[in-house]
Order: C-alpha cells, then sequence, then structure tokens
C-alpha cells in the first residue's frame, strides 16, 4: 500500500508540472509580448528635427519587466521593451498614431514626418545602438486643422542576446510655427511577433 | 485524507494511509479536468478572437463633405467570438465579446469621381473616442483614394464598440464610397 500512495504522489506531482509547464506554453503563445503607450497630456512645442522622449504613459505592458525601466528625456532610452534574455533577437510591430496641430500659422505646402528610431545595447559597452530609423507616415499641410499621421513597420532585431529594444518616436516638420499634440491623441504600440528563429524569410 | 497537488488538486493518498479505491476515480477525475482546461486554452490559442467584414460593392455615396460618418458592412468575411451582428442588412461596427488588446485594420478601396478635394481621413474610434485617425492629401483636385488603411492597437473590454468612420472635405462627392474591409484581431490578455 505504502508503494500505492508514494506512486501515486510521485505521477501527481509529475502531471502537476507537466500540465503547468503545458498551461504555461499555451498562455505564451496566447499572449504576444504587447505595449501600448498614450500621451494624458499635451506634448507641446515640437519645433522639428525633435525626438518624443517624454509624455508617453504606458497603458498597457504583458512583457517580463517593468514598462517604466527607460529613461524619460533619453533620445535611445525612452520607452523600453523588456524581454526575457536570449528572446529579444526577432520581430517585432511598431505603430504610432499622432496628430499635430501647429500653434499658429500654417505654412502652405510645410510637410510634417513621423518616424520611429530602436536601438538594442551594444554588446561590449552596452551602450545603445541605433538599429533602425523608419519612416512612418508623410504628409504636407495646406490648411488649419490637424495632421493626423498614422502607421506601423515592422522591426527586425538580429542582434541577440539582448534583453531589451527601446524605440524614440521622432517628428520632423518645416511649419513656421511649432506644433503640438492634444493631450490623448498620440498612441503607440510594440509587439513581439515572435523570436529569430521562428521568423524567416525566404 | 488524500493530499493535493497545488495548482492542479491532483488527489494522492499519503504514506502510511489506507488507500481507498475511491481515490483512483477523483484522481482520474481531476486529470480529466485538467486536461479539459488545457484544451480549453489550446483551443482559445490557436483561434484567439478574429472578425473582419467587408464592403462589398460599390454604392451610392452619402459622405456629406465636412461630417464625419460610420461606415456600414454589408458581408462577414468571418468571425470566431460573436463580434459582428451579421446577418442583417448591414453593421457599422465591431462588439467586443472578449476582453483584451485588439488590433484594428480600417481599409478602403475606389474612393474616387471628386471634383475638388483638400483631405481626406480614415479614423478607427472606440466606444465613440478616435484611437487612430490617418489624413491625407490629394497630389491634384480631383484625385481618387484607393488603397488607404488606418490601423490602431489598445486595449478594449467586452461591450466595447469599435467603429470605421471616413471624414473628407472638398465638393463633387466621391461618386462611389468604396469596397473595403475592416477587421478586429485579438493580441493578448489584459
Amino acid at each position: 500500500m505504502g508503494a500505492i500512495a508514494l506512486y501515486m504522489q510521485c505521477l501527481a506531482n509529475d502531471l502537476e508540472s507537466k500540465f503547468t509547464a503545458d498551461l504555461a506554453s499555451y498562455t505564451s503563445f496566447r499572449n504576444r509580448y504587447t505595449g501600448v503607450w498614450r500621451n494624458a497630456a499635451q506634448i507641446s512645442a515640437l519645433s522639428g528635427g525633435d525626438y518624443i522622449t517624454t509624455g508617453l504613459t504606458n497603458i498597457f505592458w504583458n512583457a517580463p519587466g517593468s514598462p517604466n525601466t527607460g529613461t524619460a528625456g533619453s533620445v535611445t532610452d525612452p520607452y523600453r521593451f523588456n524581454l526575457p534574455g536570449q528572446v529579444a533577437g526577432g520581430a517585432y510591430e511598431i505603430g504610432i498614431y499622432a496628430n499635430f496641430v501647429a500653434s499658429g500659422t500654417v505654412t502652405v505646402g510645410s510637410t510634417r514626418i513621423l518616424a520611429v528610431d530602436t536601438w538594442t545595447p551594444d554588446v561590449v559597452s552596452t551602450s545603445l545602438g541605433e538599429i533602425e530609423g523608419l519612416s512612418v507616415d508623410y504628409t504636407e499641410e495646406t490648411n488649419t486643422g490637424g495632421e493626423f499621421l498614422q502607421g506601423s513597420v515592422p522591426i527586425i532585431n538580429e542582434q541577440i542576446p539582448y534583453n531589451n529594444v527601446t524605440f524614440t518616436p521622432w517628428i520632423d516638420h518645416n511649419n513656421a510655427s511649432t506644433l503640438n499634440i492634444p493631450a490623448g491623441q498620440m498612441m503607440m504600440w510594440a509587439i513581439f511577433i515572435g523570436p529569430g528563429d521562428q521568423v524567416e524569410v525566404s | 485524507m488524500p493530499d493535493y497537488t497545488p495548482i492542479w488538486q491532483i488527489p494522492y493518498p499519503c504514506v502510511g494511509e489506507d488507500v481507498d479505491p475511491s481515490i483512483f476515480c477523483e484522481f482520474a477525475d481531476a486529470v480529466d479536468a485538467a486536461l479539459y482546461a488545457l484544451d480549453a486554452e489550446d483551443t482559445f490559442a490557436r483561434n484567439r478572437p478574429n472578425g473582419k467584414v467587408l464592403r462589398s460593392q460599390l454604392v451610392t455615396p452619402t459622405f456629406p463633405s465636412g461630417s464625419t460618418v460610420t461606415f456600414t458592412w454589408d458581408v462577414e468575411e468571418f468571425d470566431n467570438d460573436g463580434m459582428v451582428a451579421l446577418p442583417s442588412p448591414t453593421t457599422d461596427r465591431f462588439t467586443i465579446q472578449t476582453d483584451g488588446v485588439y488590433q484594428f485594420v480600417l481599409n478602403m478601396d475606389d474612393m474616387f469621381n471628386f471634383t475638388t478635394i483638400t483631405q481626406f481621413s480614415l479614423i478607427i474610434e472606440q466606444n465613440g473616442t478616435v484611437r487612430a485617425r490617418r489624413k491625407w492629401k490629394p497630389s491634384a483636385s480631383g484625385s481618387p483614394f484607393d488603397g488607404t488603411q488606418v490601423k490602431g492597437t489598445f486595449p478594449c473590454v467586452a461591450s466595447d464598440v469599435i467603429t470605421g468612420r471616413f471624414n473628407w472635405t472638398g465638393t463633387g462627392g466621391p461618386a462611389t464610397d468604396g469596397i473595403g474591409w475592416f477587421s478586429a484581431t485579438f493580441v493578448c490578455d489584459l
């Protein structure tokens, strides 16, 4: 009887660990690592060639670590996307929406550019090196009113084994007056699509 | 008294106690329940909530210049979570059934025959609040718009209403208001 009891205990514990591992696997597959940010207050006085390094607040986060480990004001590390070690290599989707409103006169034909720069730590110095700078959207303004730019870009980071990727929205324009982004009218998201060994382009 | 594993509550007899035959039944039931739960997780993971609706034919426009109007959709291409209220003549929304972060894509083709146009916008709204908007300017007055798209990714809860909307300014109208599609894709749990 003692042997049966011991056997059932071992079997129960073995099943427990296997079921738990399976559940973690399903949950991980179902929940892609994702972060979403939005500006709670107006982002003001964008003069052109500006990195937007403050003002976006994380409103959703399900990746490992904290969403707030980036450094507000840092060009290379304002919004950090942590992932487990060895996993950061892979494919991401970065998306941005922003409404740019001129604070004064609109220069007819003036341009608006929205882009995102992505960075990852250098393995030797741990400083952040740029991966890619990608234009998200472009338009020319001919009248007053908001300029609504939106787009998303795929990011492939093959530089493993770094455990985070950071990204920085970038705005350029040649309007005579500065631009503002009203409260709640800039959103940014990052979705980890999959690690490098699962992303193949043939 | 049997003991239980901490997470899945699988019972097992403790060493030294009499093994009641009923423990085998309880053990099997607990394993069965765990397998059912895992199967449900597997099914959900492979079938994340997804919906896509189509505007399948060019129709007479009802889009006055300067007004923001909501697109209607006449065909449900797929919907595995009850987000689309079709079949009925048309619907103008996704109604979220499962909490989560979703990605929405609004795509419109064949907007043409404007006389003059200064801007054209596609908008995604959540319960009436703009979550994503993209505006285009024509390269020449009266130019058509084709293959225009806006995308938004944001948290939603059950009963949230997601709509795709349109705004333009100019004269002459679009003489046809486009074939297009609108999709909702579950990204992750809240």
